[in-house]
């Protein structure tokens, strides 16, 4: 989600080679968990439909299994966005726990879910803007279609709505217009009032249950294994945006008091409402009815309910297409930070942080990005389900980046013990290394085997994800070789950091000043007994609970 | 692990927000609960009516907890 703060519009990234950015911390409690819901909240009105569609009667199983994982990645993002407080997110995580090569990769599979988040979310938008079709034209303008050559069925109309989405977000982030927090915070808590509305008031005046236990046990008899793998790997696309919480944690005064808090609030609203969506959607409609509005899913299940259903329906739709365009909108804007902190650690060119002379706005990135969104639109409309393949797509990105973020959160725990950390993920094993005992994530490697598993389902059962998401991670493998080779930059090494003074600098920014103390205290106590100087056998203890073999 | 806000200093509309969420949220838990009994009893609705029941009293449980924090402050 974008706030006033954001990188994109007239913030001082103007002369990136000299200047850093420094984004301005003011969001408070409520901004930051609305703010992360007005974003990951949004991902529900794409995925519904699509998981319903693919898992029948079992997608409720299929948003658990893909909820139960996501909340682990949420913990763990939680944990590593409080202790680095930083707008890179997945990437600038994986570079200091695995390096710079594997920390590009991380960050190339999170700039294909940026451009997918453009694509996708403009085509879900477009797809609610046309709920109100029949009444307007007479007819679902989203359905008309066209045949060019071996392409049989291309929606003309809603590509056409998509591209000129597509346009306007660019003029918008060109121009640096944006949308105020206060903007950001109203529709996160419009979103959260209707979603409670639906979810409440479907349960409590059309819920059928037995036509929910009907379509479950049909779709245990039926549904084979690999369908229900392909609906539980696109379930996890209802809970991307997790990024939004490191972003939130740049622009968060005090971060490590407020992100945790918040980051777990969330993660458990988003999850609950998943499950609830398709459990009520399940129990007031047949599965088929999904499958045929993909496009408008929220609204036909709002629309569905008594007495309400003729307000709600269209609340439904205007705001699924304003809050799925904000979201779209995200991709934008994520674009350019991420490739801003990937130049600055050495993984891009800085040719990508040149910013318009007029509008002081990084046009470059902006341009590359979204029309790299547009071009996937388009080809996914040649594909028979424009919103199907780009979720395939989605679903690579995320896995790949969460998984490589998993990996890096157990390495981190034993690169950097000193790093203060508010917030640790639940149930460690105390393990003694080079005579210091650390926290060993249980939880970590729960989740991290659990979105390798999606990972594997995505590529196992994801027809274009598979092909696509592999060669655009590659195709980015042989620019990083390329580009570092010719700027004499190591190619399996790492551009050196001072990761410590950085992170003095990020806590101090931060006001995390207790937190700065506990920090320098730690690297006392490190650098005395490496020195040797520290011979009266006390324990020295770390801040996040790591301590020295006595 | 995680660090303890500081008591608040106003009972906010997102306090008030929070707290009737809560109330809603466990309400539902047993209506979800209670239909599926009467009708059909199916997983993913157990599942469901316990999981609103587990996140709203937590809801419930956090608001009423900063309130009592705020009226403490109040009156000390």
């Amino acid at each position: 989600m974008d706030d006033a703060t954001a990188l994109s519009p007239r913030t001082p990234v103007t002369t990136a080679e000299t200047k850093n950015v420094e984004l301005r911390r003011d969001v408070s409690v409520w901004g930051s968990y609305t703010w992360g819901y007005a974003d990951v909240g949004a991902d529900i009105y794409a995925a519904l439909g699509l998981v319903i569609a693919a898992a029948q009667g079992l997608a409720p199983a299929a948003f658990v299994f893909a909820g139960l994982v996501y909340i682990m990645i949420g913990l763990a993002y939680t944990e590593l966005a409080s202790t680095y407080p930083v707008a890179g997110g997945g990437q600038y995580f994986t570079l200091r726990g695995l390096g710079d090569f594997w920390g590009f990769v991380a960050g190339s599979a999170l700039l294909l879910d940026y451009t997918i988040d453009i694509a996708l979310f403009a085509v879900a938008s477009a797809g609610y803007m046309n709920f109100f079709s029949p009444w307007l034209f007479g007819t679902d303008i989203g359905k008309i279609s066209i045949a060019v050559g071996p392409f049989a069925d291309i929606k003309i109309v809603w590509l056409a709505e998509t591209m000129l989405l597509i346009a306007f977000l660019i003029w918008i982030n060109i121009r640096g217009v944006r949308e105020s927090s206060l903007l950001n915070e109203t529709l996160g808590a419009v979103d959260l009032i209707l979603e409670s509305s639906v979810v409440f008031f479907g349960f409590v005046l059309a819920w059928n249950p037995q036509l929910l236990l009907s379509q479950w046990t049909d779709a245990l008899q039926t549904l084979p294994v690999d369908r229900f793998m392909y609906g539980s790997s696109l379930a996890i696309i209802s809970f991307v945006g997790l990024e939004s919480i490191s972003q939130a944690a740049q622009e968060t005064r005090r971060p490590a008091t407020i992100i945790p808090r918040t980051s777990i609030a969330l993660i458990f609203t988003v999850f609950i409402f998943a499950v609830g969506f398709s459990t009520v959607g399940l129990g007031i409609l047949p599965w088929q009815r999904f499958a045929e509005n993909l496009g408008d899913p929220v609204a036909e299940l709002a629309r569905a309910i008594p007495f309400l259903g003729i307000i709600a329906g269209p609340f439904a739709a205007v705001l699924g297409a304003t809050i799925l365009l904000i979201s779209a909108n995200t991709g934008v804007m994520g674009a350019s930070r991420l490739t801003y902190s990937m130049s600055q650690l050495h993984l891009v060119t800085r040719w990508l942080d040149k910013v318009h002379p007029r509008f002081h706005t990084p046009i470059r990135t902006i341009m590359v990005f979204s029309l790299m969104g547009a071009l996937e639109a388009f080809l996914s409309f040649l594909t028979p389900s424009a919103l199907d393949t780009l979720g395939n797509m989605y679903a690579f990105g995320a896995t790949l980046g969460y998984t490589l973020v998993f990996i890096s959160l157990i390495v981190l725990r034993f690169k950097d013990p000193y790093s203060p950390r508010p917030y640790i993920m639940p149930v460690n094993l105390k393990i003694k290394r080079n005579g210091r005992a650390v926290d060993f994530p249980v939880f970590g490697v729960l989740g991290m085997l659990g979105v390798s598993f999606i990972l594997f389902e995505v590529i196992l059962t994801h027809e274009i994800g598979r092909i696509a998401g592999p060669a655009w991670v590659l195709l980015c493998i042989v620019y990083y070789v390329i580009w570092r080779h010719r700027n004499r930059l190591p190619l399996r090494g790492n551009v050196p950091h001072d990761w410590e003074q950085e992170q003095i600098a990020v806590l101090t920014s931060a006001e995390e000043f207790e937190l700065l103390e506990d920090y320098r205290e730690a690297l006392r106590r490190r650098d005395k007994k490496i020195n040797g100087s520290n011979h009266n056998g006390s324990s020295v203890a770390a801040p996040n609970g790591v301590h020295p073999r006595r | 692990m995680g660090r303890r806000l500081p008591p608040p200093t106003a009972f906010t509309l997102a306090d008030k927000y929070r707290l009737i969420l809560g109330a809603l949220a466990l309400a539902l838990g047993v209506v979800i609960l209670w239909r599926t009994m009467q009708i059909a009893i199916s997983p993913p609705a157990v599942l469901t009516g316990l999981a609103f029941i587990g996140w709203g009293g937590y809801r419930l449980w956090l608001g009423v907890t900063r309130l009592k924090q705020w009226m403490g402050r109040k009156q000390g």
